[in-house]
């Protein structure tokens, strides 16, 4: 399916041209991230010579867990590779959890597009992950995804990042 | 028998072609050659050596066949084979043709392959997942010797080979997890690459097509979905001519031609296309509209192009050149436009539409006259949040939540949807929030029954507690499911009768569920609480269009695909075959069918049934061409995705139409005030 991504987003890149929706009003959507949602181009908080940014934390949109993703750079570079931690913990906030499966990805809803990247996650610890391979290919509203599966059930944490 | 008295127009294959190895120079099919009349739906269509080409018509559950005539040129008059044996509930599907011995068709309502070179009764396969069994299978072809069939067998998602004197057991079965809707299948002759021969399959939902040996093993395979060309966009039919593929390239609205390249190596390139959508309501002469299969004659001098919406078979022949001159007025336009799909449903002030094209959601605010576009969710993928076929909808306003079922990924997703009735009127990108989703595939099959097949949500509606309805078109049959989308019981399925279950409406008290079946043509009743008592939950069925059908008619008279629960209680049900809204009033508790709208009137449908889907579709108010979704606004306006007229239709309390949406072209007979 790494084609169908592939073409798929070439294909928004392209033929839509990357316009912007009107009446954009957000870049607030679904999951409560902490930090004022991350909308600065570089981590919030972070400090000169800092090697991790601000976490961005969310409770899934069916609210069975959350989800943290942090930054393993001070700021997200623009048309650069990054990686990212991502942890997660049950509904309570603390209990680390490690789900049947989980995806991390990250895609602008607004321009319908996403990466062009697969991203490879591995285990570091207990319901911690690397994420290797993102890549933001341009500024705007960026929205990591982190779909958990257990049993027959997907579910969705999501928080958005605004790249200046 | 019954014969389609409906004759369009004639057959003008101009003079003979020449094939395509023939001549000094490369030649290409794509000239426009003249138009098959007299079918009122056909969907498939296929060549035999001797020049005969066979259609099936899916209207009429009928096949006939085109002969040729002592100038070269095909009967513009179709001979029926086969219609009589339609009074079972059946919907050929696929044909194949046969040297000239015969000819072997599929049955996807009947779950059966029959034809003539089969067993004493016909049948080559049955209803079954086993080597001699198949479901709902969609595309059939035979080698060039006629000693093998192949089979698509779509509901299991396979390929089956049977050798037709060996008996009734297939003697190879591909399985492969790549398919996720194998739609077509055809042989390809011995090469380099393929020393025996193999088949190549075509894959409606992954758009593209499988390329297998004889022994099942995969070999290749090209094709992906969108609209560049190589690429296919929920494509219907494939045959192969000598070593070249011909794929219909359904929502492109076009045919694609593919060859293998030269060297050991299976590949295929593209080699031309030819189609172009049509630009106005009915345009013909080479102009495209959703074909659905397509089929070379046995010397490759021209080929046939079936196009259902319109009711036609189009010929086109070989002419010098590789390929059909570039037309100046499509170039750097990309897909000509989007189309307003089957599934929609509407909930209070808001609307929420399907749009295949696209494979994405549209959200409407019906404030307005005119409905106004809201919001839009999901695009081609597999990730929660995408769509691969979204096959069904339903929309609560109040909960402002949104499920979304597709029978591709298999998927039952919840969207959270930020509306308000009172909210400024505005677009917003970020209005929908994907929240969770039931994979059915990670359920497995057998589930709340034995052999029973992973379960392929269709559509789909809210129960007050929570829960939901939802058709499961695998195994055909309607299952409530509890607050956590998870399955819990089976309200309806082929032990009550019904055949092809498709849509669901609850009722606004909550006590029943109606359920349109297709291919029975019948409404169910069934009530949503489960009996206190132990006993067998009740099951009413109401068939329609009895009161109107042909003496000694025991066919349906009607294919319902949609249907709602007015506030008042009345059930409108969409009718693809007299393209009309039939209306059920349950007065008294009996439901009865009070009238039904379309073809211009209010009043009950009559005459042929073969006849009624030629003749009662139309562009002008009140006419429909193969209506799909409908339901109620809060003003009380009834809303009717006009789908075979990419429009939609709002009608006032009393049946008139007050407004149309959806393409100017196809609109504008509505309202003589839209015309530029």
């Amino acid at each position: 399916m790494v084609r169908h991504v592939i073409t798929l987003a070439l294909l928004a890149v392209v033929a839509l041209g990357c316009g912007q929706r009107k009446d954009q009003t957000s870049t607030q959507k679904g999951g409560t991230a902490n930090g004022g949602t991350a909308n600065g181009g570089t981590a919030q908080g972070s400090t000169a010579g800092a090697t991790r940014g601000t976490p961005l934390r969310a409770t899934s949109n069916a609210g069975s867990f959350t989800a943290e993703v942090t930054p393993l750079r001070a700021a997200i570079p623009m048309n650069e590779h990054f990686a990212v931690e991502l942890a997660l913990f049950r509904a309570d906030g603390t209990t680390p959890y490690e789900p049947e499966r989980v995806t991390l990805d990250a895609r602008m809803e607004e321009h319908e597009h996403g990466m062009l990247r697969e991203v490879e996650l591995e285990r570091i610890g207990p319901g911690r992950w690397r994420a290797n391979g993102l890549l933001f290919h341009m500024v705007g509203v960026w929205q990591f995804q982190i779909d958990v599966r257990a049993g027959a059930r997907i579910e969705r944490a999501q928080m958005d990042f605004l790249l200046e | 028998m019954r014969v389609l008295t409906l004759l369009t127009s004639a057959c003008l294959i101009a003079a003979p072609c020449p094939g395509a190895q023939e001549g000094d120079g490369p030649t290409h099919i794509g000239t426009p050659a003249g138009t098959l009349g007299g079918h009122a739906r056909p969907t498939d269509v296929a060549f035999s050596e001797d020049g005969r080409l066979f259609v099936v018509d899916a209207a009429s559950h009928s096949l006939s066949v085109h002969s040729p005539e002592e100038d070269g040129s095909l009967a513009p008059r179709a001979r029926p084979l086969i219609s009589t044996m339609a009074n079972e509930p059946i919907r050929l599907s696929g044909i194949a043709a046969i040297g000239s011995v015969g000819h072997v068709w599929c049955d996807a309502e009947g779950h059966n392959v029959r034809g003539d070179p089969a067993s004493p009764d016909g049948i080559l396969a049955t209803r079954g997942s086993g080597l001699d069994g198949v479901y709902a299978p969609e595309g059939v072809a035979v080698d060039a010797a006629g000693q093998r069939v192949a089979v698509a067998d779509t509901g299991n998602r396979r390929v089956l080979v049977i050798d037709v004197e060996a008996g009734r057991s297939a003697t190879l079965v591909i399985a492969d997890p790549r398919f996720v809707r194998p739609i077509d299948v055809g042989f390809l002759p011995p090469s380099a690459a393929l020393p025996e021969g193999g088949l190549a399959v075509l894959d409606a939902d992954t758009s593209r097509v499988e390329l297998y040996d004889f022994t099942g093993t995969w070999r290749g395979g090209f094709g992906d979905w969108g609209y560049f060309p190589g690429l296919f966009a929920a494509p219907q039919g494939l045959t192969t001519w000598r070593d070249e593929i011909y794929v219909a390239d359904t929502d492109n609205h076009r045919v694609q031609v593919f060859a293998p390249k030269v060297g050991e190596k299976l590949e295929y390139e593209l080699k031309y296309a030819w189609g172009a959508h049509a630009i106005r309501p009915g345009d013909g002469d080479g102009l495209m509209h959703y074909p659905t299969d397509v089929a070379v004659a046995p010397d490759g001098s021209f080929a046939a192009v079936c196009e259902p919406l319109d009711g036609r078979v189009q010929l086109f022949r070989r002419a010098p050149g590789k390929e059909p001159p570039e037309d100046p007025l499509r170039v750097g336009i990309g897909q000509a436009s989007a189309h307003y799909g089957r599934v929609a449903d509407i909930d209070g002030q808001f609307m929420a539409l399907a749009e295949p094209e696209s494979r994405r959601v549209k959200l409407y605010d019906l404030r307005l006259a005119d409905p106004a576009e809201i919001g839009i969710t999901g695009g081609h993928g597999e990730r929660l949040g995408m769509l691969m076929r979204p096959s069904g909808l339903a929309l609560d306003s109040a909960a402002r939540e949104l499920l979304v079922s597709d029978a591709a990924l298999r998927r039952l997703a919840r969207v959270r949807l930020d509306i308000d009735p009172a909210q400024e009127l505005r677009y917003d990108y970020a209005r929908e929030t994907w929240v969770e989703a039931i994979e059915f595939a990670l359920l497995g099959p057998n589930v709340l029954e034995p052999d029973t097949r992973i379960i392929e949500p269709l559509e789909v509606d809210r129960t007050p507690d929570g829960g939901a309805v939802l058709v499961d078109g695998a195994n055909g049959r309607v299952l409530s499911l509890g607050p956590d989308l998870l399955p819990k019981r089976v309200l309806l399925g082929p032990q009550h009768g019904a055949v092809t279950p498709v849509d669901v409406a609850v009722t606004p008290d909550g006590a029943y569920v109606w359920v349109a079946d297709a291919g029975g043509g019948a409404l169910f009743r069934v009530a949503l609480a489960p009996p206190t008592d132990g006993s067998v939950p009740a099951v009413l069925r109401v068939a329609l269009g009895a009161a109107s059908a042909v003496s000694g008619e025991t066919r349906p008279a009607a294919r319902p695909m949609n249907l709602t629960v007015a506030p008042d209680g009345r059930v409108f049900v969409s009718d693809v075959l007299t393209h009309s809204i039939r209306v059920i009033t349950t007065e008294a508790g009996e439901p009865r069918e009070a009238l039904a709208l379309g073809a211009g009137t209010r009043g009950p449908v009559t005459g042929s049934r073969d006849e009624m889907w030629l003749t009662r579709r139309g562009l002008e108010p009140l006419w429909f061409c193969e209506p799909a979704d409908l339901g109620f606004d809060t003003r009380g306006r009834l809303l009717v995705i006009d789908h075979g007229n990419h429009r939609g239709v709002i009608l006032d309390a009393e049946g008139n139409v007050a407004l149309g949406f959806g393409s100017r072209l196809y609109i504008e007979a509505l309202d003589p005030r839209r015309r530029r």
